[in-house]
């Protein structure tokens, strides 16, 4: 009797109502400009219907469930949250960025449409809003089922002052223009502007798990730090799965709604997926040569070539693998914080741009594997303009520079000074890993400018902070990027470089991308005109514009750009057909690859026995090598 | 008349009779009078230089731009290339230091490429097992690269015009595969002489290294030396301030005793409570971290100990009769301090200066093997030591700098015990 009790009584709350939060209810009622409530009889009748079912599986179908895949992080993320303060980690895109989808998401081959949490969609024949009908089959890693209201929530979320983030704010105030629920599984939303690419970015929308924020309210930060937010995709991190400083564990949701779609069947793999904090890269290199990581980015020559010795590559258990992908190049390279004295002087940046020397240490450290980047923005097709040439490293015209600046006499050791007795010493910041080693030759070649560079390594933690305080003069860095299309708000409006004070002073605005500090009206307008711009001819044109200010500008010296990934891996873990897809930035971006633990047994015994597997394997994959 | 007094003749005498002291002093100063000797040795300007009649000395001038050489660029020149320049134009001539590097310098090690018997690219070091092989323009940039795995032309080729690539081919086992843009006719094959890039760090003998170079490029006989020079200057810095601030306090506390001996014993005692190690990482992320600054942290965290020998020593003295007799004649603290305290304690002061001296070398190379002392430009023995434990099979990093950081601690330790006999200082006082 009580037993049945209690089962009916779990029945009944499953199929309770998720929570709907007041205060969300009135946001609606106040803006019903932008929420809109109607019924499915109001749905157009003539939309054409499209499911996204004509484009090729990209993932292998003998792809097998199961395995504990073994990683490493150098240390755990301050926080769990996905938005607010030091939330911007680099461990984030394995908690949400690579485990999260919205309405659509795109193809990673063709680059075309393909459903997610949308199993069809229509747009109106004025191009300016997208009808989806929602996959009633799709919950969030915590269980709760996806409906209309979690996408109204979405909204209510990311406006709210509370997460203290800025952007986000930014980003679904202005970048949409409103959404309506016809019932719980099919929504229009509105575009803000008629603009290229409008189904993709309308299906951009992801939802947020209403039930998961029963307690969102002033005390976000504080609240909600060290708990996962559901996602939408196949993994989650219980409470004992983060353990701070010692590991984070994700688990895979057991009956995914993925498991049944075309396009995200066969994929992530992996019932378990360890990072276990290992703070050395020369530790964790060492693991993976132990078998106690599975896989491992070994992009930095002294890995990659160093691997050729090593007797799990000779005896033929691991192989290297060299994948060049087809995507949006990060902008590695110096960023100079022009709001710094000295620095403000065009002339003088001008002269740090022909001064450093990055070919050199590309010859030297990278041993020629990478080439030069030449601007900010590469690697997005038409939008890339290809006749901005990085400029090259020379003593002249560095100098020549300088003398424009007032820098013509020479100091006792070499380095320029000016009238006023200042020398020409700027601070350059970069954190302790491998990448310090550039610093003996951009400092030995700058000598030769007559500029002094005096370096700075930082903790990578340390660094960060240092930069978003604005406190950095000049610094290693890049961004990743994200779409297509140039995204230069963050970095590069005015909006984001300077805070105005009460009594009229000017700052340098903290916590933003804009660590240029970079305030020029000319480049601000032509990106407020980007934004709004709604052809693609017109944003073409815009988008070289600006590439050629930011240019102009000189407050990036480009660096090198990467062309692919590459990795190690062990026998154990299987990769599909043609190894990766076209936008794979590493293996976890698409996840489709899978582990054989039966396998992982048997190689690891023999490997620790002695036993000769085969020949050293290492594989060049450049199926979508453009450049 | 004798000019030293007996006293000090005899703890002399005592001292050279222990050879391993005598010895590691006299070895000490030669090194540390080379070092002083600094540029003269170790280098990258010459000493001397004849050009077009006239005689220069770089190495006291300093920068000299290229120009005033006759030479295209303002930059100053690679002095090694201008000597074989010099004699081919029969300009001049230069004297280069013994060893031609600086300790700051990049070096990097590009010898030409050879084609064996059966068709194998190989350098000085043998067959290529995976590396690039190029061929230059008359400025000395790349004008085409190939990749080479074992020992055969393999995977990427690169047409480079003002730096950047115009033209990439994809080769296999010595044959081309891919031609990019097709519509342009490259000749891929490699031409005319060819070279690679040996990757830092570099394996002695090559290019005039005697001892290969490190990680960054750097010579290695150029970063020992630019190495001990750094010791020996936070030497000069360390142990001047460490002992004002040991003795006066020490002494002080000693003469003065009472309340002021107590407050500054508890003060001494919280103070050394405080974790070294974490305090001086803490310190040196803060402030910018030159060899001034952290030789004061250090200075900061050192003087504990100085000050209470000093203090137990002036304990002492005070205690004795001339100190009363000097009060009762009317001295001030200043004088009695000065004048009967101090040279009383002398003993101590120079027996325990090696010791110090051992302390500040360890210190300053184990931060730096953190990576927590001086920028990783600046030459240090203890960031040479962080080198090798990341590139365990360049034992011309670990070998070379462990022996001359054991060696120093050697040294200074074997003068520190030979010093402690000469004074007397184990066996009882007479």
């Amino acid at each position: 009797m009580r037993t049945l009790c209690a089962f009916l009584f779990a029945l009944a709350v499953a199929q309770a109502e998720t929570f709907q939060d007041p205060n969300a209810a009135k946001y609606y009622a106040e803006h019903k400009e932008f929420f809109r409530f109607a019924t499915p009889a109001e749905l157009p009748k003539d939309l054409a219907w499209q499911d996204g079912s004509g484009q090729k599986e990209f993932a292998d179908p003998r792809a097998l469930r199961g395995g504990i895949l073994r990683q490493f992080t150098p240390s755990t993320p301050p926080t769990l949250r996905r938005v607010g303060p030091n939330a911007n980690n680099g461990f984030r895109g394995e908690l949400y960025d690579n485990n999260d989808f919205g309405l659509l998401s795109s193809h990673p081959n063709s680059d075309e449409p393909i459903p997610a949490l949308a199993t069809s969609w229509a747009m109106s024949t004025d191009g300016m809003t997208a009808y989806f009908k929602l996959d009633p089959n799709a919950k969030f890693t915590d269980g709760q089922p996806i409906t209309a209201d979690d996408y109204f929530f979405a909204f209510y979320f990311y406006r709210s002052p509370w997460i203290n983030a800025e952007w986000y704010v930014d980003y679904y105030t202005r970048e949409w223009g409103g959404i309506t629920k016809f019932d719980n599984y099919t929504i229009a939303v509105k575009a803000p502007r008629k603009r290229p690419m409008q189904l993709e970015n309308l299906g951009e929308l992801r939802p947020i798990p209403r039930n998961f924020f029963k307690d969102f309210g002033p005390t976000y930060e504080k609240t909600y730090n060290d708990r996962f937010q559901p996602t939408t995709g196949p993994y989650y991190v219980t409470k004992e799965g983060f353990q701070r400083e010692k590991s984070v564990t994700l688990t895979r949701v057991k009956d995914w709604w993925g498991d049944h779609r075309k396009y995200y069947r066969y994929r992530y793999n992996p019932d378990t997926i360890e990072f276990t904090v290992i703070r050395e890269i020369d530790s964790a290199f060492e693991s993976l040569l132990a078998g106690e990581i599975d896989f491992m980015p070994i992009g930095m020559p002294r890995y990659w070539y160093g691997t050729n010795e090593k007797k799990a590559y000779l005896d033929g258990y691991i192989t290297k693998v060299q994948f060049f992908n087809d995507i949006p190049r990060p902008p590695y390279g110096l960023y100079i914080n022009t709001q710094r004295p000295l620095l403000n002087d065009r002339n003088i940046r001008i002269g740090l741009q022909h001064a450093t020397d990055f070919q050199r240490v590309i010859e030297g450290f990278y041993r020629g594997d990478y080439e030069r980047l030449n601007q900010f923005s590469e690697g997005l097709g038409k939008y890339t303009d290809p006749t901005i040439r990085a400029r090259l490293f020379s003593p002249e015209l560095a100098r020549a520079a300088f003398a424009k600046a007032g820098f013509i006499q020479t100091g006792p050791d070499g380095i320029l000074m000016n009238t006023a007795g200042e020398r020409l010493s700027f601070r350059l910041t970069f954190d302790t890993s491998d990448r310090r080693k550039y610093l003996a030759t951009l400092v030995e070649s700058a000598r030769r400018c007559g500029l002094e560079y005096r370096p700075e390594t930082l903790e990578h933690t340390t660094m960060y902070r240092k930069v978003m305080e604005k406190n950095h003069d000049i610094v290693f860095w890049a961004w990743s990027v994200s779409g297509r299309l140039p995204a230069l708000w963050e970095s590069h409006h005015g909006d984001n470089a300077v805070d105005k004070l009460a009594d009229g002073r000017k700052v340098p605005k903290r916590q933003t991308n804009n660590i240029t500090g970079i305030d020029d009206p000319e480049l601000s307008a032509l990106i407020d005109k980007f934004r709004a711009a709604t052809e693609e001819p017109e944003m073409i044109k815009l988008s070289l514009q600006m590439q050629r200010r930011i240019h102009d500008n000189a407050d990036f010296i480009p660096g090198f750009r990467v062309p692919g990934y590459r990795i190690a891996h062990w026998g154990w873990v299987k990769f599909p057909e043609g190894f990766d897809v076209r936008s794979a930035e590493d293996p976890q971006s698409y996840g489709l690859f899978w582990l054989v633990p039966s396998e992982r047994d048997k190689d690891l015994k023999d490997f620790r026995a002695g036993v000769v597997r085969g020949a050293p394997k290492t594989i060049i994959e450049d199926r979508w090598r453009t450049e | 008349m004798t000019l030293i007094d007996p006293i000090t003749r005899r703890r002399f005498e005592r001292f050279r009779a222990n050879r391993m002291g005598w010895w590691s002093l006299i070895t000490f100063i030669t090194l540390a009078v080379l070092t002083v000797l600094g540029p003269l040795l170790v280098g990258k300007r010459p000493v001397v230089m004849r050009i077009d009649d006239q005689l220069r000395f770089p190495v006291f001038a300093g920068f000299i731009s290229g120009k005033e050489l006759g030479l295209r660029s303002i930059a100053e020149p690679n002095y090694r290339l201008l000597s074989l320049d010099l004699q081919a134009t029969k300009r001049g001539w230069l004297v280069m230091p013994i060893v031609p590097f600086a300790p700051d310098e990049v070096c990097e090690v590009a010898p030409m490429v050879q084609r064996d018997g059966q068709g194998n690219w190989s350098d000085p070091r043998g067959i290529i097992a995976e590396g690039r092989i190029f061929s230059l323009n008359p400025d000395g940039s790349r004008r085409q690269i190939w990749s080479v795995a074992n020992g055969h032309l393999n995977g990427d080729a690169r047409l480079m015009e003002n730096g950047s690539g115009v033209a990439r081919a994809k080769l296999t086992a010595d044959k081309v595969t891919l031609s990019i843009p097709a519509s342009r006719q490259i000749d891929w094959q490699p031409r005319g002489p060819l070279f690679t890039l040996i990757p830092s760090p570099c394996p002695p003998g090559l290019d005039g290294h005697w001892l290969g170079t490190d990680e960054s490029g750097h010579d290695m006989v150029a970063r020992l030396f630019g190495g001990f020079r750094i010791l020996l200057l936070a030497a000069l810095i360390y142990l001047p301030c460490v002992y004002a601030v040991g003795l006066i306090l020490g002494a002080s506390m000693g003469y003065f005793g009472g309340w002021f001996d107590m407050f500054w014993q508890r003060a001494m005692e919280i103070w050394s409570n405080i974790p070294f190690l974490y305090a001086v990482i803490f310190l040196a992320s803060l402030l910018e971290p030159s060899l001034a600054v952290l030789i004061l942290i250090l200075v900061a965290f050192s003087w504990i100990g100085l000050a209470q020998q000093l203090r137990a020593s002036a304990y002492q003295v005070s205690a004795r009769d001339y100190v009363t007799a000097s009060k009762s004649l009317g001295a001030g603290h200043a004088r009695i301090i000065w004048r009967h305290i101090l040279p009383n304690c002398a003993t101590v002061i120079l027996t325990t200066l090696p010791f110090s001296l051992h302390g500040l070398v360890f210190s300053l190379s184990a931060l730096d093997y953190l990576g927590f002392g001086l920028p990783p430009t600046e030459p240090s023995w203890g960031d040479l030591l962080h080198q090798a434990k990341e590139n365990w099979n360049a034992w011309w990093i670990l070998g070379p700098s462990l022996f001359c950081l054991v060696g120093t601690m050697i040294m200074i330790n074997s003068v520190g015990e030979a010093l402690q006999d000469a004074f007397d200082l184990r066996r009882n006082q007479q």
